[in-house]
């Protein structure tokens, strides 16, 4: 059994370290026929807000060499809506779902309908950067569920902060962000890297781009190549963490006898040592084979997230998830 | 929908370089006309994004027209046509075979599959994806427009309306694979091989023409196209004047006017929009759709959809 989340009453316990990243499978069921979600460790669900949000225009999907770029603007229903039509499955579910949240201010009352929600074991948050920090604190102070808190690509400088803030894990990384070439004639013209805001209004670039001759388009990028950079991106979170966690066990104070600055910074290096210390991190991002799981487990992760997998090969999917990767940490 | 793993049967000429594709797929569901396949060659991820493709009818390709006539115990002669074995099955009353675990492809002539040394190849498909076409129980004038590149899953509708004994007229817009008029003619020639004897076809690489007349006949119109077609479509004469000489409510239904300010009714035209996917079961929302009711996608919400709400 992998423990994600140590310091939290009720835990989230994994009997499999393979989970469904944000959006792998929907909101829950949209692959039940096609992949075995029994067989996963956990379940993310796609993104979900307080309010629906009709996401980018169309056209979403730009192929790249090896993979793809995707931008949706986070389309969803709103909580309501995605509960009324998925809560049965989530109750069901004997995996654990974790429903992936966005939105700002709506953060603290996303949490209470997931708490009150059966089935939801805990919440996932993407931290773009140091500005979301107040915002993870914030909704730390929300709930009681453990809350799994995914890092941008090189967003190992934000780990420590993260878990200070109140993340029982961390997630290496969210999709990293791409840009393409469009040939002509390809209508790709509204891939855009702005994200639908709270309000759930949708940003065009359509100007970016000439449809008949061409241009540059970005999105969120998927592939086999997107392993390396997660792996890049855990082993600098798990070397960031470690270094906190010796530093606490090192810390001597300047002074002796201690002064009262010292014993402050004493008492706090501790702290962090004690939160930080064991605080699993999961790998997600680029993950297509049975080696590539083996091989991000190795390298540290404590669990490992499929995506993309999930679309493109479903069946290849099946195999690596009837493998049997043990327990790892 | 359900994983299917199918091996190359067979690939034969169909028009111009295009090519057909005979899959034998044993698990193969029943599908709809409009429905797709996504399919992967193989077990690489390249390219990455699975292959959509419509199936044309397994009983429409020349092959299983010689089986059948084989079966019925019919005598034509050595290399006949397939439009004389398509009257030789009709005469004799015991119509074409629906072939279970076939599955036809029509393939660009740059696919993989269409390379005559696939045959043997494997293929994971996933099956059916989306919604097909739905014909009104009312309908006995059925119009089909499509650009020849798209023309696939039309055949494959042409085939279910003529089974129901639904007049259908197929229209053929030829502009996207005309190097000349043998062009043309080597397409209707195909299609004279793939449609039933009782569906009227044409090709033109200049629909405005001919649209008009066609609409004003047809009580429902399916097509598969682009936008630049659909909004020919939506800017027909013909449709201008059916809609006047019928009220605006054909078939008693409800019309679009509300939401869409069109005044296409519901459920007259219906029109195939398939972005590129990458699940085919609506996780990754790749394949989305602006219409007048929100945005849907095309892999559970289509890729059929009504042209008035787009």
């Amino acid at each position: 059994m992998i423990e994600l989340a140590p310091n939290r009453k009720q835990g989230l316990p994994l009997a499999n370290p393979l989970m469904a990243a944000s959006g792998a499978i929907g909101f829950g069921g949209e692959a039940a026929d096609l992949v075995a979600l029994e067989r996963f460790g956990a379940l993310v669900t796609a993104p979900i807000s307080l309010r629906p949000r009709h996401g980018s225009a169309p056209s979403r999907l730009a192929p790249t060499p090896g993979g793809m770029l995707l931008q949706t603007g986070e389309q969803n229903p709103g909580w309501r809506r995605v509960a009324e039509q998925h809560g049965g499955a989530w109750a069901r579910s004997r995996t654990p779902i974790i429903a992936h949240i966005i939105g700002h201010t709506s953060l603290g009352e996303l949490a209470r309908r997931a708490e009150a929600t059966r089935g939801i074991a805990g919440l996932e948050f993407d931290l773009e950067g140091p500005e979301s920090l107040t915002l993870l604190a914030a909704l730390r102070r929300a709930t009681e569920l453990p809350i799994l808190v995914r890092l941008p690509y090189h967003g190992a400088a934000l780990a420590v902060r993260a878990a200070e803030a109140g993340a029982d894990a961390l997630v290496c990384i969210a999709p990293p962000r791409g840009m393409t070439t469009l040939e002509g004639g390809q209508k790709v013209p509204s891939l855009q890297h702005r994200r639908a805001d709270d309000s759930g209004v949708r940003h065009r670039r359509a100007d970016d781009v000439s449809p008949s001759a061409g241009g540059l388009v970005e999105g969120s990028l998927f592939g086999p190549l997107v392993r390396a950079l997660a792996m890049q991106t855990l082993r600098e979170t798990l070397d960031a963490l470690a270094a906190v966690v010796r530093e606490a066990g090192e810390f001597v104070p300047e002074a002796e006898p201690p002064t009262a600055s010292a014993q402050y910074a004493e008492q706090a290096a501790n702290r962090a040592g004690r939160v930080i210390d064991g605080v699993p991190v999961i790998a997600c991002g680029g993950v297509h084979s049975a080696e590539d799981v083996e091989a991000l487990l190795a390298a540290g992760a404590s669990a490992v997230m499929v995506d993309s997998l999930a679309w493109v090969a479903p069946r290849a999917l099946n195999a690596l998830l009837a493998r049997d990767y043990g327990q790892s940490k | 929908m359900k994983h299917i793993s199918c091996t190359v049967a067979a690939t034969a000429a169909a028009f111009g370089a295009r090519r057909i594709v005979t899959l034998s797929a044993p698990d193969l569901p029943r599908m709809r006309a409009g429905q797709l396949v996504l399919a992967r060659v193989n077990d690489t991820l390249d390219p990455y994004l699975p292959a959509a493709y419509f199936p044309l009818p397994a009983g429409a390709t020349p092959q299983v027209l010689r089986a059948a006539v084989h079966a019925a115990g019919v005598g034509v002669p050595a290399g006949a046509t397939p439009q004389v074995l398509r009257a030789a099955v009709h005469a004799a009353g015991v119509g074409v075979p629906a072939r279970t675990g076939e599955l036809a492809l029509l393939v660009e002539a740059d696919d993989p599959l269409g390379r005559s040394d696939a045959v043997g190849e494997t293929l994971e498909l996933i099956a059916p994806v989306g919604n097909g076409f739905a014909l009104d129980p009312a309908t006995r004038r059925l119009l089909l427009v499509a650009a020849a590149a798209r023309l696939a899953p039309l055949i494959a509708l042409a085939h279910e309306a003529s089974q129901k004994q639904i007049a259908v007229s197929l229209l053929v817009h030829s502009a996207d694979v005309r190097h000349g008029a043998q062009d043309d003619a080597d397409l209707a020639a195909w299609l004279s091989e793939m449609l039933p004897l009782d569906v009227e076809y044409q090709v033109a690489a200049e629909l405005s023409a001919v649209l008009p007349g066609l609409v004003g006949w047809a009580d429902q119109l399916c097509a598969a196209g682009d936008a630049e077609l659909y909004a020919l479509l939506k800017g027909s004469a013909g449709l201008e004047g059916r809609m006047r000489a019928v009220g605006g409510r054909p078939h008693g239904s409800r019309t679009t006017a509300r939401d869409t300010g069109s005044v296409l009714p519901a459920g007259f035209a219906q029109v195939i929009v398939a972005p590129l996917m990458a699940c085919g079961f609506g996780a990754c929302q790749g394949c989305a759709v602006e219409t007048a009711r929100g945005m849907r996608l095309a892999c559970v919400d289509g890729p059929v959809f009504d042209l008035g709400e787009l």
